[in-house]
């Protein structure tokens, strides 16, 4: 009784004060997110995570994106052995973890003998590995069985971030009660499940302050991007680190208060060609369906402008990717090699087309269009991801086409080249069924050298690039741009395209 | 009518049962890849291998079932696909925010609702039942989003009086904590005597509130107005008018009375309806209750999540159906068996 | 001559709808004299129910009246409901159909007693309760006391309309209303009632409108009987009169169909014809496409009501042994659109 009339009393006092919703206070930068994060293991998250977590988490290294190399991040130098098996990193000194405890090779090799034993996420990356040793304090040496690129392979945004060793101890179940200890610029304060994720400025920071930073990270997820683009002119929101689709970007132009920033980015998206049934397991056909495509109305309508068309199915930001002839739009050459291939009419194809991108659908659609022009009927058939993924990978299930939405987990082509197009037994990627004897051996060769020799590296992709393109196994639709919406006094913006992430460090109000 | 309750809970249990069984079987034999959702983007097919076996799908299905239904009966759902966390301790979590919804939306539809109804039918044919009945079909015309979305526009984007999205504001999460100590932030914050907390959990809750309580409205007040036209057909309606009864007392007191019975149902039925079918109203507000769990878990194939939860809002709505039934006895001397 | 309790004269009802109007009454006159019991026959839809309700001003929407009916002294037509609620129950209470549904079944028979007497009297719950459990012993309702605890649904149908008539007496008024208070009920019970009713009008001059359609009660209980067609009071007498030499056509029509008067349940039976449209009733005579008797001026005018003898009315341009000329063999039964 008296607890109901405290209630009461209380709700007549909070009631009579208004609500009055303001922007962002000072120093807290807002970030709108549609994804929670689901794994917060190091060892384990292989997701949007990372748009949480590389704010918190550094690696040994860090990709630049304009020369294409590793720089230094908490290893200040590194070097490899003449045969390309032996890597030392130097650490640097005097980091602290958020914890308070110190950064060291201890605490390298503890991450990295966890990631490569525990074996999830993306900790295939590091699995020319044999070895990890402390050599002391600050050195850490690691042996591989073959000449691998540790040095990009350690800038990973997967499987390569470093945890205090505490935390380590703690284990997955307590990173997943949303537990979060790095080096990093802020440090996990609060996560108030699917509502909001906070960080907080890591005074110690080794990497300093000049003191214009934002003390306070505030990611607050909401599932509508309509949502997100309302709390950003009321000035709720300061950064959408969702993408918007294309037409809402510019629809948005107009607007003094939004800005949108393009950058660069890994994405693109493959069109797989199955080599492993009727009628697409003719070469001469398969040839003939690459040119039914309007690869400029997919840059320049479908994406508004944010994409260009491809010179590669490995992205143009990629090194490694080249100048090759893709992405020709030409009905007459296609209708010439449908004839040439001598199957037989009516020519149909099936076509997996995934649910829940928008792009995709229309992808589908406009080339459903253009192919009955050439007489070729594609059947449209939809799914969710998860349902058509499975599906193509056995060749009972699949379909003559499959259009995917791609990027690699760390800097190397390798992620299209080997991951999607190299033979592989079960299926799990290579959704054209593709197996070449003489492109697993050129391929081969090139992520040998990778590790030693770029330039040759590079050469060999080429001529990996050349007979898969050749074989016509599948079609490079567009390399997409990043966009990022956000306020017109938010500075610092920036993007690299091996991290899916913005880096509050460099954010400004302006 | 002990008896009764009794057989009531052995069917209510036998029910649950039936829907565990359908709901995991379906589950198992719908196509989807919950391993492949569960293990991120890039797997290798080790991977997968090791994730099949670590949710025991690399066993024969009766293991399966037999394994998930000792696991059920101690309350333990396993472990979301999607979201990676307890499912028993998520939906927990989840129901509150939505009973707070829903109750609050229930209290809403009974004390707006039902006098309109009930006006509405006293008054037939009147211009005021006119009035109701063409709004009422308007507003069944009107889907849940765009009524959501006019709201946040208008009352945050052109008038800025009220929040937009989310059970509370990020500086109240940080800067207010308080005991979850029901899972009910308009309780629990005033119970921590923390008025701003409370303030601002009231705010959030007004538009998904409205929302709710608007898109049902409709339906309630159409169907309170056919009950009490249909109460008010009663000869016994008659007898009290005839034997100078005022109006007032014959339609508010005795005929209401009666009409409370069937509305006892219809309120029992929209609640449960508003339990598992607030989904629109959940993702338009980002509020985080089983509505959208259910969505996205089942969209996600997150079969330990869709079951866990399908049970728990089966069991709500039999509760509910229970509750309302024995109501019934209650409130009508001739179902009392003497 | 005794003093009218109930007068109606030249009373009107009529439910306009979207496209048409139904007239329910049109032009009743009725007289009911303290302490006589008048009976009121006619086939279904007739009126006679409407009629009842406008004695206690309760005629549904979006019906409207006109015309007179006074209630000991207090005319009724065109009062506001407020002004009305002594009259219903106080001055003329009313009985009904089918007493299971006439009575509320989510209270006890006690309660919904005393709600109403203490509506009527200024009574405190005690006395209230005295009134109600003195009124249920007057209609002779086994065990009193446990019935005032009872619900509806635990009473018989015949304990329920004793209940009721024990509610109506319970209120004192000057006129009973039952409106077919036997139709539902089963022949020995209906037969009870009857003779409750009868015993009540011997020991408490009390005047009741009986409603009915049942010829032979009407025989049995009644003083006095008026006919009604399509809206209007077609005849009136005394029942010896009206019974035994009937003048209207309607009412000859009425009693050749009844096998053998007095034998309690002799329904209303067929009468050939159709049944008039109370939207669009006949021209002239409503009677007349089914009336042997009709002739022209039957089509053309109404008859207007005249006195046969002392109390026997009746309205009919060629009324048996009224003098007048035979019907003309001709119009046997206009078809009837
Ligand atoms: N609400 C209403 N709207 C339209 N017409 C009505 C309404 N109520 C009654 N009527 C009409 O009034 C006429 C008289 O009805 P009433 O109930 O008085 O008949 P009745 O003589 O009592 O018949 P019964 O023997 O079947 O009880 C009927 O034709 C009926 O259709
Ligand atoms: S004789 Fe004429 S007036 Fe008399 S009942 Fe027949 S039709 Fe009517
Ligand atoms: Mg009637």
């Amino acid at each position: 009784m008296d607890r109901l009339k405290h209630l009461l009393a209380a709700l007549g006092t909070a009631l009579a004060v208004a609500f009055s919703p303001g922007a962002s206070a000072a120093g807290t930068v807002t970030l709108l997110d549609s994804f929670d994060v689901i794994d917060w293991d190091p060892a384990i998250y292989y997701s949007a995570e990372t748009r949480v977590v590389l704010n918190i988490y550094e690696t040994l290294t860090h990709y630049n994106p304009d020369t294409g190399e590793a720089e230094p991040q908490l290893a200040t130098s590194w070097s490899v052995s003449d045969d390309g098996l032996t890597w030392t990193f130097n650490l640097r000194e005097g980091v602290k973890f958020h914890d308070g405890s110190d950064w060291n090779a201890a605490a390298a090799k503890a991450n990295l003998d966890r990631v490569r034993e525990m074996g999830k996420g993306a900790a295939y990356i590091w699995d020319a590995v044999t070895e990890i040793t402390a050599t002391d304090a600050h050195t850490l040496t690691i042996t591989t069985s073959y000449p691998a690129p540790l040095d990009l392979v350690a800038s990973s945004q997967y499987a390569a971030t470093m945890a205090s060793p505490a935390a380590l101890e703690q284990g997955t179940d307590w990173f997943m009660e949303g537990n979060a200890v790095g080096t990093g610029p802020y440090r996990l304060v609060q996560w108030e499940k699917s509502q909001q994720v906070v960080l907080e400025k890591n005074e110690d920071y080794w990497g300093g302050w000049s003191g214009d930073e934002f003390d306070r990270v505030v990611y607050r997820l909401v599932a509508e991007v309509a949502t997100q683009v309302q709390m950003l002119r009321g000035g709720e929101g300061d950064l959408m680190v969702s993408t918007a689709p294309a037409d809402l970007l510019h629809q948005l132009e107009g607007d003094p208060d939004l800005v949108v920033g393009v950058f660069n980015s890994w994405l693109n998206i493959p069109l797989m060609i199955n080599v492993g049934m009727a009628p697409t397991d003719n070469r001469k056909f398969r040839q003939g369906l690459t040119y039914i495509m309007d690869y400029a109305a997919i840059a320049n309508d479908i994406y508004g402008g944010y994409g260009s068309v491809p010179k590669s199915c490995v992205p143009q930001a990629m090194w490694g990717s080249g100048e090759h002839d893709v992405a020709q739009f030409d009905l007459d050459k296609a209708k010439m090699l449908l004839e040439q291939s001598g199957v037989p009419k009516p020519w149909k194809v099936t076509y997996h087309a995934y649910t829940g991108r928008q792009e995709i659908m229309q992808i589908a659609e406009l080339y459903q269009a253009l192919a009955a022009q050439v007489g070729v009927e594609v059947e449209l058939l939809t799914g969710e991801w998860p349902v058509l993924w499975k599906k193509q990978t056995k060749q009972e299930s699949a379909a003559n086409m499959f259009a995917v939405l791609w990027w690699a987990d760390w800097p190397t082509p390798a992620g299209w080249l080997e991951t999607m197009f190299r033979s592989e037994d079960p299926i799990v990627f290579n959704f054209s069924h593709y197996s070449n004897p003489d492109y697993d051996v050129v391929l081969d060769e090139a992520l040998r050298l990778q590790g030693s020799d770029q330039a040759m590296a590079v050469e060999k992709f080429m001529e990996a690039q050349r007979i898969a393109y050749d074989d016509a196994i599948a079609m490079c639709l567009v390399d997409l741009q990043k966009t990022i919406l956000h306020r017109a006094d938010l500075g610092g913006v920036d993007y690299n395209a091996a991290y899916e992430t913005v880096s509050v460090y460099n954010l400004r109000r302006m | 009518m002990y008896r009764y309750i009794a057989q009531r809970l052995l069917l209510l249990v036998v029910t649950l049962i039936g829907v565990a069984t359908i709901t995991f079987f379906l589950s198992r034999v719908l196509p989807g890849s919950p391993v492949e959702m569960m293990i991120g983007f890039h797997p290798t097919a080790e991977q997968i291998a090791a994730a099949k076996k670590e949710l025991g799908l690399d066993q024969p299905l009766h293991r399966q079932y037999v394994r998930f239904v000792s696991e059920a009966i101690r309350g333990d759902f396993g472990i979301s696909l999607r979201t990676k966390q307890p499912v028993v301790e998520e939906i927990g979590r989840r129901s509150l925010a939505t009973i707070e919804l829903t109750l609050l939306t229930t209290l809403l539809l009974v004390v707006v609702g039902v006098p309109i109804g009930v006006i509405s039918a006293v008054h037939s044919n009147s211009p005021v039942d006119h009035t109701v009945r063409t709004l009422s079909i308007a507003g069944v015309a009107f889907p849940v989003f765009i009524v959501g979305m006019l709201l946040q526009m208008l009352f945050y984007g052109k008038l800025g009086w009220l929040p937009l999205q989310g059970r509370l504001s990020s500086e109240v999460y940080l800067d207010h904590p308080f005991d979850r100590v029901t899972g009910m932030f308009l309780i629990d914050t005033l119970l921590a005597r923390d008025y701003v907390a409370f303030r601002d959990a009231a705010a959030h809750i007004v538009l998904p509130l409205a929302t709710l309580t608007l898109v049902t409205l409709p339906l309630v007040t159409r169907i309170t107005r056919n009950l009490m036209m249909e109460v008010l057909q009663e000869d016994y309606v008659r007898t009290a008018l005839a034997y100078g009864m005022p109006r007032r007392v014959v339609y508010y007191r005795y005929a209401l009375k009666a009409m409370l019975i069937p509305l006892m149902t219809v309120v029992g039925l929209t609640l449960g309806f508003l339990l598992g079918g607030s989904v629109v109203v959940e993702f338009v507000f980002d509020w985080p209750g089983l509505g959208g769990y259910v969505a996205r878990s089942i969209a996600a194939s997150d079969f330990p999540a869709a079951v866990g939860v399908t049970l728990v809002l089966a069991s709500a709505y039999l509760t509910v159906n229970l509750v309302v039934d024995l109501l019934y006895f209650v409130a009508d001397p001739r179902l009392r068996r003497a | 001559m005794s003093e009218e309790v109930l007068a109606i004269r030249d009373l009107r009802i009529e439910f306009p709808e979207l496209f048409r109007t139904v007239e329910a009454v049109r032009g009743a006159d009725l007289s009911v004299r303290r302490g006589e019991i008048m009976g009121l026959v006619g086939e279904s839809g007739c009126g006679k129910s409407m009629t009842a309700m406008a004695c206690l001003g309760l005629v549904p929407p979006p019906g409207r009246v006109s015309g007179h009916v006074s209630v000991d002294g207090f005319e009724v037509v065109g009062r506001p409901d407020r002004e009305l609620l002594p009259v219903r129950g106080g001055l003329a209470a009313m009985i009904f159909q089918n007493p299971g549904k006439a009575l509320n079944p989510f209270f006890t028979i006690g309660r919904q007693l005393t709600d109403v007497i203490r509506l009527h009297h200024r009574h405190g719950e005690r006395e209230s309760r005295e009134v109600a459990l003195e009124a249920l012993r007057s209609v002779h309702l086994p065990d009193p006391e446990i019935a005032l605890g009872r619900y509806p649904h635990q009473l018989s149908g015949g304990q329920l309309q004793r209940a009721m008539i024990a509610m109506a007496l319970a209120c004192e008024p000057k006129v009973l209303i039952a409106d077919e208070p036997t139709t539902a009920l089963d022949v020995t019970i209906q037969a009870q009632v009857i003779v409750l009713l009868r015993e009540l009008a011997d020991a408490r001059g009390l005047t009741i409108l009986f409603i009915t359609h049942d010829l032979g009660v009407v025989g049995s209980l009644c003083d006095r009987v008026s006919v009604m067609y399509a809206g209007r009071v077609v005849e009136v007498g005394s029942v010896r009169d009206v019974l035994e030499s009937p003048a209207h056509p309607y009412t000859r029509k009425l009693l050749a169909t009844v096998p053998k008067l007095g034998d309690g349940h002799s329904e209303l039976a067929f009468i050939p014809g159709q049944v008039p449209d109370m939207a669009f009733p006949p021209s002239g005579c409503a009677f007349h496409p089914r009336c042997e008797r009709a002739s022209p001026v039957c089509t053309k005018s109404d008859p207007d009501g005249r006195d046969l003898g002392a109390m026997h009315r009746v309205a009919c341009h060629h009324a048996h042994g009224g003098g007048e000329t035979e019907a003309p063999g001709t119009a046997n039964g206009a078809p009837a659109r």
